[in-house]
């Protein structure tokens, strides 16, 4: 359901800014015309499955939990390190990071694998080589601009 | 087709690139959760540093390898790399656990070989006719392509026809967004200035495929070594991988051209892709098989039907592409985004300007299965360590890789940005059963779409039978019907039936 929602208002916004333009004739179809056909027809789609869903909830696969929100914060901190910081120093620390997450999350699930291997030992491998693997490859290897 | 285009490979650096793209397609493929896409759109930014040849043989050898790694991993473990090797899954796993690994193996390589070979060699003979008759279809009849290639991959790709609507949909959607090319206006850029020109294709790639992914892996209970060894439950030390004589004469010659014709007349119907090739040959083999009762315990003839089709399809599926500039698939449809990054465009005089790059491209189809069957010699024993890698190395190099390789080729912080913010709803949708690849394929056709439609409606004056008076339109659109009854109506409610009745 809250799919739904969001993607309800993304074409409510969508559709409002589509019937701001010139809509045309079918001889001549304007800008907004198809804009406003697509979000007209997600509408209708959209509330067929609001519907179906009221009547029979579904059950997502996978929900929203606290890895990902880590990860969002990862990537955001990535975003905004890249051109302050420059290649390897964000690079080191995302990897290392999002390493040592994927180790929380592998403990979180099966306790017998906690140790200094998966909490500091493999994401410093990661961060390492990867940072290199990257930096070779984009760098010398195609002569890519790196931040 | 010249000699010259095979020299081209033994001259230069390609059957290297060739090489690699295999031996990363095949990884991305048989490793659970990655996909030969993904692979190609972690490539992707990589290829504005790379000649444009190098990087569709690169695309070739992935989409190849991806194909055929996704069988490895279902035969030997039971979790298919790819909805394309569900078939070989189910016979594949069955003679790992009869201690046939290798069997099953040996034929998955070769039958995949034999069908990439025939594809290939149909491609290369048919593709210049097929160009010559695209010449024929003028712009309504593009519309009902399109149309008919974005419902078949709708219908295909999605186990809730409503979802796969929405799905489409919204591909389309974010498509229209950007200045429009009829009017100059700009539109729906929701007063964001770095949308103004539209949402960027490598930024919609890397947020579907590369970021989606990962927040799927964190979403899942992780896999241990030791958990996927305990499927692979076939203590076999020895591996002969050499087809016996017994077992080809079981398959039959005809079935190996049968399922080869299926898989390429299936990859050449734009939307349908591997999966639907590999069902289609195993159900017809299963139909003309003296052995029916081995199917679904290990039939080997099974597997050669899915494996040769789904390897013949992947020629295939680059005729619409390459001739009329319509994806039938994810993979296509990001082939397609290298040849637009290289201000390449697909269609009927792409064979003639670009020869020198499509020729040597559709040769790397005929030599990349012979890659299949050698490294299945050299490395085939240890297939069985490839979804043993450690995701604490994958997952980041994936993620880093993804959004380095986006700022590398855009410099732009904001489309990465675009990119965790794609990545992160797309993993929402799909965790509730919304396809990706409608809407890759709606994202990537909607402007032409959108250009066909108008088009067409200002050539007749707003007649909207325009579309139903053009033969070739008409009979699109009435194929595209068929489609809907079959795969949207009747296939279900036969999947239905055949599911009450196994749970009677």
């Amino acid at each position: 359901m809250p799919v739904i929602i969001m993607l309800f208002l993304f074409t409510v916004a969508y559709l409002v800014q589509a019937i701001g333009l010139p809509q045309g004739d079918l001889k001549n179809i304007g800008p907004g015309f198809y804009p406003v056909l697509l979000s007209v027809l997600m509408l209708m789609a959209l509330a067929y499955q609001f519907f179906k869903e009221r009547k029979t909830p579904e059950r997502p696969q996978a929900t929203v939990n606290k890895f990902h929100l880590v990860l969002l914060a990862l990537l955001s901190g990535l975003i905004m390190m890249l051109e302050s910081l420059g290649y390897f120093a964000s690079a080191l620390v995302f990897l290392l990071t999002f390493s040592m997450l994927l180790g929380w999350q592998l403990v979180e699930y099966h306790k017998d694998e906690a140790g200094k291997k998966v909490m500091i030992g493999l994401p410093l491998v990661a961060a390492l080589t990867i940072t290199g693997l990257d930096y070779a490859l984009f760098k010398l290897v195609f002569d890519f601009n790196l931040p | 087709m010249s000699f010259e285009y095979f020299k081209i490979f033994f001259e230069s650096w390609l059957i290297v690139y060739l090489a690699m793209g295999y031996f990363i397609g095949f990884f991305f493929g048989a490793v659970p959760g990655l996909t030969a896409t993904l692979a190609i759109s972690l490539l992707l930014p990589l290829t504005f540093g790379m000649e444009v040849l190098a990087a569709l043989v690169t695309c070739v050898g992935i989409f190849v390898g991806g194909i055929y790694g996704g069988g490895v991993t279902g035969i030997l473990i039971n979790i298919p790399g790819a909805p394309a090797a569900a078939i070989t899954v189910l016979e594949g796993y069955q003679l790992t656990q009869q201690g046939k690994a290798d069997r099953a193996l040996s034929h998955s390589s070769f039958s995949s070989m034999i069908g990439g070979m025939i594809g290939a060699l149909f491609t290369i003979f048919l593709i210049q006719y097929v160009s010559e008759f695209s010449l024929y279809f003028k712009t309504p009849d593009k519309f009902s392509l399109i149309l008919m290639a974005i419902v078949v991959s709708m219908l295909i790709n999605s186990k809730d026809m409503m979802k796969g609507i929405i799905a489409t949909l919204l591909g389309l959607m974010l498509a229209a967004i950007g200045i429009d090319t009829f009017d100059a206006v700009p539109r729906m850029s929701f007063g964001i200035e770095n949308i103004r020109e539209g949402v960027q294709l490598l930024t919609i790639v890397v947020g579907t495929f590369a970021i989606a992914e990962i927040f799927n892996q964190l979403a899942s209970i992780p896999l241990r070594a030791k958990d996927i060894l305990e499927k692979f439950n076939a203590n076999q030390n020895k591996f002969d991988f050499k087809p016996r004589r017994e077992e080809l004469k079981e398959i039959g010659f005809w079935s190996y051209v049968r399922s080869s014709v299926i898989g390429f007349l299936t990859g050449i119907l734009p939307g349908a892709g591997a999966a639907m090739a590999a069902l289609l040959a195993y159900a017809v083999s299963k139909g003309f098989s003296k052995r029916k009762n081995l199917f679904g315990k290990g039939s080997i003839e099974g597997i050669a039907a899915a494996e040769t089709a789904n390897n013949a399809m992947c020629p295939g599926a680059i005729i619409p592409m390459l001739t009329f500039g319509i994806p039938g698939d994810a993979v296509t449809a990001l082939i397609l985004g290298v040849f637009t990054l290289h201000g390449l465009v697909p269609g009927p005089m792409l064979m003639i300007e670009q020869a020198d790059t499509v020729g040597p491209m559709l040769i790397a189809f005929l030599i990349t299965p012979v890659l299949i069957v050698i490294s299945l010699f050299l490395f085939g024993r240890y297939y069985i360590k490839i979804p043993l890698v450690n995701r604490q190395l994958l997952y980041p190099f994936i993620a880093f890789t993804a959004m380095i390789g986006l700022y590398a080729a855009t410099f732009s912080l904001v489309q990465l940005v675009h990119a965790a913010i794609i990545g992160f709803v797309i993993f929402l949708l799909s965790a509730r059963n919304y396809p990706t690849v409608p809407f890759l394929l709606g994202f990537i056709l909607g402007p032409i779409f959108e250009n066909s439609l108008r088009t067409s409606m200002a050539l007749s004056g707003g007649d909207l039978t325009i579309f139903l008076r053009s033969p070739f339109s008409l009979g699109l659109l009435i194929l595209t019907a068929i489609m809907i009854y079959f795969l949207g109506i009747r296939l279900p409610k036969m999947l239905q039936e055949q599911e009450n009745e196994s749970n009677n």
